[in-house]
């Protein structure tokens, strides 16, 4: 297993409401707004799990193929770390 | 109205304007890390603070009419808020969000001013998602 991921809880401010969770960048203010497959990532990135195991926990919940899940989580980590929301991308 | 009072009233619109002025270029150009420290300010608040606080958030809307730009509601909330940490007047900045069902990709964030629960600049109509307040 490599490095979990974890969020760099000082980097954002989130807020949960019904499906979404709305996030505030704290160092330029920027917003974003997580619905669907990303509000579902989102909690499951708690510092337990790897990017291989968050993979395998969505190929489970969403029982699809990982070569059809994998390009989205890849990219939607790639957002979430340019942002300077995660740590271990 | 008095004289005095009449000169007192323009000084603070006037004031108001400057800190406009002020507040449009901070959230142009600098980032939020860079002045979230300086905007909002914790303590007690009474009934007399809201009153004075209201007294000032008409300046800030009188004042943004008055200037030559648009100054929308995070400029006019820091510019208050500055006003009130000058008069040492407790208060919250918050930033929110429409939620994602009633975004409609135009002014989907707002800010506003409010102190002990009660908002005196920024009051419009939600649904809002508070996403962040200073302090």
């Amino acid at each position: 297993m490599t490095k979990p991921l974890t969020k760099r809880t000082a980097a954002f401010s989130e807020t949960a409401i019904d499906d979404e969770v709305a996030l505030l960048n704290l160092k330029d203010g920027t917003f974003f707004s997580l619905t669907g497959s990303a509000a579902a990532i989102w909690p499951l990135i708690d510092g337990t799990r790897d990017r291989a195991a968050l993979l395998a926990q969505l190929v489970q919940v969403y029982q699809a193929d990982p070569a059809e899940i994998a390009p989205d989580l890849d990219a939607f980590l790639a957002q979430l770390s340019a942002a300077g929301f995660l740590d271990g991308a | 109205m008095t004289g005095p009072d009449r000169w007192r009233l323009r000084g603070r619109t006037l004031e108001a304007m400057a800190r406009l002025i002020a507040a449009r270029g901070v959230v142009a150009v600098v980032p939020l890390e860079r002045w979230r420290g300086r905007f909002g300010l914790a303590g007690p608040v009474g009934p007399a603070a809201v009153a004075e606080a209201r007294q000032l958030a008409a300046h800030v809307r009188r004042g943004a009419g008055r200037l030559p730009f648009t100054a929308k509601c995070l400029p006019q909330a820091l510019a208050l808020s500055r006003m009130l940490r000058r008069r040492r007047i407790a208060h919250r900045l918050i930033i929110a969000a429409r939620p994602d069902a009633a975004r409609t990709g135009a002014d989907d964030l707002h800010a506003w001013i409010e102190l002990d629960g009660t908002i005196v600049l920024g009051d419009l109509p939600g649904p809002w998602l508070p996403l962040f307040s200073l302090p």
